[in-house]
């Protein structure tokens, strides 16, 4: 099976290491696989090794016969434009599989809009951020989230959708370094080490920390608070000074590549992986440091809400100081119960996030939408003959004929029997708009 | 019990596909059943594949009687609570020959979603039997290997296999099966160029290509082929074709890959004639053991020359293996006894 795969590729990209994990495991398991760069500025001196694979533009792809040269196309999507706006020119390929990354995407269709892209639906209005999700799911032949919590977003696809937790390990070499003894902290000359890491921007939350933190002098005294990764001045500015305010020790190491940051994790006590609002459909940063056996703070909220409460610290939806703060005492006190909680959180997502398991299961959605793909002319033609027919959308008779062909292919029904009409719908991206039969 | 025996079929084409069907009937009957056979078309061209398929699950059968028995393919959609299916084939074209020149659909993302569909359509309708059954071993591994099926080997016998005799052997070689490309009746003319005895061909079967036919005809011409090799081209009774078979002095089934043993094998063998196949017949192979009831040679008309000659010159060794094919037949159970035993358990 071929496949061609989008994906931004330049280093700075979770997105990027993401595929790196998952192209490996296709490959392996018999798939041929072209990558094609999706940033709108690719600079190849910046590229991921991606397994020495040459890299493509997507213009490169898209020549005559593109769409019968591969048996699916992959295409990644995330919140930001400068990296998956070359994914928008693949939709309505018949067998294409949407993955979708963050749930809102209010920042991409920001960029889509000062690109001087149209808009997507069919309103020619500029949707708010999780519509946004839909209209590009909606032209989809199937689509993919890395969590729950956004399934009924990309459920405007018609086609194959699937929960899908999202690939990720830890480099080769680091696993090695994870945590295997208790964590130190909450005693001793070590101080208790609170860790923040990525783009240290509003939505982590880092000044709330520093105020959890800040709010009784135990825990004041005993932790430092780290962040690592790039932060903009007027932030650093803010949160450093806040922190003096408080007196709470704050060390804004800035970016660091990424053998400091793996060691940056290894010696943390908690990582702070506190969102407000979530948008994210799955954390990078919250498995990473599971995997590297931490015990993680999490808000209680759409991804991090799914991971089981055993694996993680979670604080309240609203990730209130109050809430941080308690969560953080508790994990201050009990050495035990963080090396416990680092232990099982380990142990999950060595097994929910495995690459592996990732690849067997967008195979598997892939063959769906490959099949799916098959009936799209005969889905056509069964919707245009109810259609003439005007049946009432009640009929048995339509119920009957839809009854056989859903025994062959899922179908999306679409009733509205107020107004008396019925549609049908294909199941791919091809036939997205739906067939209305007008009842008499 | 009431039995429901549906098929499908290929109008104006006869054959083996249609044999298993009609002899079954008649078998059913006489083993006191009530039962209603029925030929469903299908045409397996890829642009209307999936209109057919739809077409057949569209019939929901559960209340017309106690048993569905669907043979070829795809009468396996079909609707029914106690269905059995005796699978005879794949449509080959979308499966193991879709990437070769046989295939039903061009080598393309669009052609191979066509098949990927076709596999799991085929795959749900076994899955709705209460039991599957194959022609042969070969059909057997293909259900297992593209659809992940098991099923039992049921061989299909002869309507009236006693109707067959031994009677002395004459000169002649007898192929006696449909004229396709995929049966090669051009390499058994072929081998004829080169036997050193007054071996004989005799090609009986009627056609459904004529380009092929007029190919046989031209390549006895061209090799001055006309008294060794007769051509009886078209449908024959089957008085004529008992006849030949039982005063040959062996028989000759060399298709390529085919799905079962094939009825000239068994014919033959109710006849107590060998047969000589080649090593890349399929399922005949099934049947056919070297030496022992029947020759295996290359599948190049020198070799083939060769078997025809040795089947000339050892006249008692090929009674000999005559005798042993037909007791490969008891040996295999290839009875109606075990056949409707099984297909109603």
């Amino acid at each position: 099976m071929k496949l061609l795969w989008l994906t931004p590729v330049h280093q700075g990209s979770a997105i990027a290491r993401y595929s790196e994990l998952v192209l490996p495991c296709l490959i392996e398991k018999g798939c041929e696989v072209v990558v094609a760069a999706t940033e709108t500025n690719f600079v190849p001196s910046r590229r991921r090794p991606f397994l020495d694979l040459e890299i493509l533009s997507v213009a490169d792809c898209l020549g005559d016969g593109f769409d019968q040269a591969f048996d699916a196309i992959v295409a990644n999507f995330g919140d930001h434009y400068p990296n998956h706006a070359l994914s928008l020119d693949v939709l309505r390929f018949s067998r294409l599989i949407g993955i979708f990354h963050d749930a809102d995407m209010t920042n991409f269709s920001n960029g889509m809009r000062a690109d001087g892209r149209e808009a997507l639906g069919t309103t020619g209005e500029w949707p708010d951020g999780r519509e946004v999700t839909a209209s590009i799911a909606r032209l989809c032949a199937g689509s993919v989230a890395h969590s729950s919590f956004y399934r009924p977003v990309i459920a405007r696809c018609d086609g194959p959708i699937d929960v899908i937790p999202l690939a990720w390990s830890l480099p080769s070499g680091v696993a090695e370094q994870r945590k295997l003894s208790l964590p130190g902290g909450g005693g001793g000359d070590k101080a208790f080490q609170v860790l923040t890491f990525g783009n240290i921007n509003w939505n982590k939350c880092a000044d709330r920390v520093i105020e959890a933190i800040g709010a009784g002098p135990e825990l004041r005294d005993a932790t430092e608070y780290k962040l690592v990764g790039s932060i903009e001045p007027e932030e650093r500015s803010r949160l450093c000074g806040l922190a003096d305010r408080l007196g709470v020790r704050l060390v804004v190491a800035g970016p660091v590549n990424e053998d400091e940051l793996h060691r940056a994790v290894v010696e943390a006590d908690v990582v702070s992986c506190l969102r407000e609002p979530v948008l994210e459909g799955a954390s990078a940063s919250a498995i990473e440091a599971m995997l590297h056996g931490c015990a993680v703070l999490v808000s209680d909220a759409g991804f991090y809400a799914e991971l089981p409460d055993e694996c993680v610290a979670k604080v309240l939806e609203a990730t209130d100081v109050v809430s941080i703060r308690v969560a953080l005492e508790k994990l201050f006190v009990d050495p035990g119960e963080r090396s416990n909680m680092g232990r099982r959180g380990r142990e999950y997502a060595e097994t929910v996030f495995s690459p592996d398991s990732y690849a067997d299961a967008l195979l598997r959605l892939i063959a769906d939408v490959r099949v799916t793909s098959a009936y799209d002319p005969l889905i056509k033609r069964i919707a245009s003959q109810l259609t003439d027919l005007g049946l009432s959308p009640d009929d048995s008779s339509i119920d009957f004929v839809l009854r056989a062909l859903e025994s062959m292919v899922p179908v999306a029904r679409r009733a509205s029997r107020g107004e008396k009409v019925i549609s049908l719908t294909a199941p791919c991206a091809r036939n997205a708009e739906p067939i209305a039969a007008h009842a008499t | 019990m009431r039995v429901l025996l549906a098929s499908s079929f290929v109008p104006f084409v006869r054959g083996g596909g249609r044999f298993i069907v009609d002899w079954l009937e008649r078998k059913l009957v006489d083993y006191g059943h009530e039962v209603e056979k029925f030929y469903l078309p299908f045409n397996e061209h890829a642009a209307s594949l999936l209109d057919n398929l739809l077409s057949y699950r569209l019939m929901d059968l559960s209340n017309h009687a106690d048993r569905l028995i669907a043979i070829r393919p795809p009468a396996h959609s079909l609707i029914h609570p106690n269905k059995v299916v005796w699978f005879i084939h794949h449509i080959r074209g979308y499966y193991d020959l879709a990437d070769t020149e046989h295939a039903s659909v061009p080598s393309s993302a669009d052609g191979r979603a066509l098949c990927a569909a076709l596999k799991r359509h085929d795959t749900m309708g076994l899955r709705e039997a209460r039991a599957v059954f194959t022609n042969s071993e070969v059909v057997r591994e293909r259900l297992m290997k593209f659809n992940g099926i098991g099923s039992e080997v049921l061989y299909p016998p002869l309507l009236a296999p006693d109707r067959f005799r031994c009677e002395d052997a004459n000169d002649e070689i007898v192929s006696v099966c449909r004229v396709e490309g995929h049966k090669r009746q051009d390499l058994l003319v072929r081998a004829m160029e080169f036997v050193r005895t007054p071996v004989k061909l005799r090609i009986c079967g009627a056609s459904s290509n004529l380009a092929y036919e007029k190919q046989l005809k031209k390549l006895v011409e061209d090799k001055g082929l006309q008294d060794k090799v007769q051509l009886d081209l078209g449908w024959i009774s089957e008085d004529i074709k008992i006849e030949h078979v039982s005063r040959c002095l062996a028989s000759a089934y060399v298709p390529l890959d085919e799905d079962s043993y094939g009825y000239p094998t068994l014919e033959a063998a109710a006849a107590l004639k060998p047969t000589l196949t080649t090593y890349d017949a399929g399922g005949t192979l099934e049947f056919i053991r070297h030496g022992e009831n029947g020759l295996v040679t290359a599948p190049i008309p020198r070799a083939i020359a060769e078997g025809f000659d040795r089947l000339f010159g050892e006249r008692q060794k090929t009674a000999a293996m005559g005798r042993a094919a037909c007791e490969t037949i008891g040996r295999l159970n290839i009875t109606w006894d075990h056949v409707i035993d099984r297909l109603l358990a």
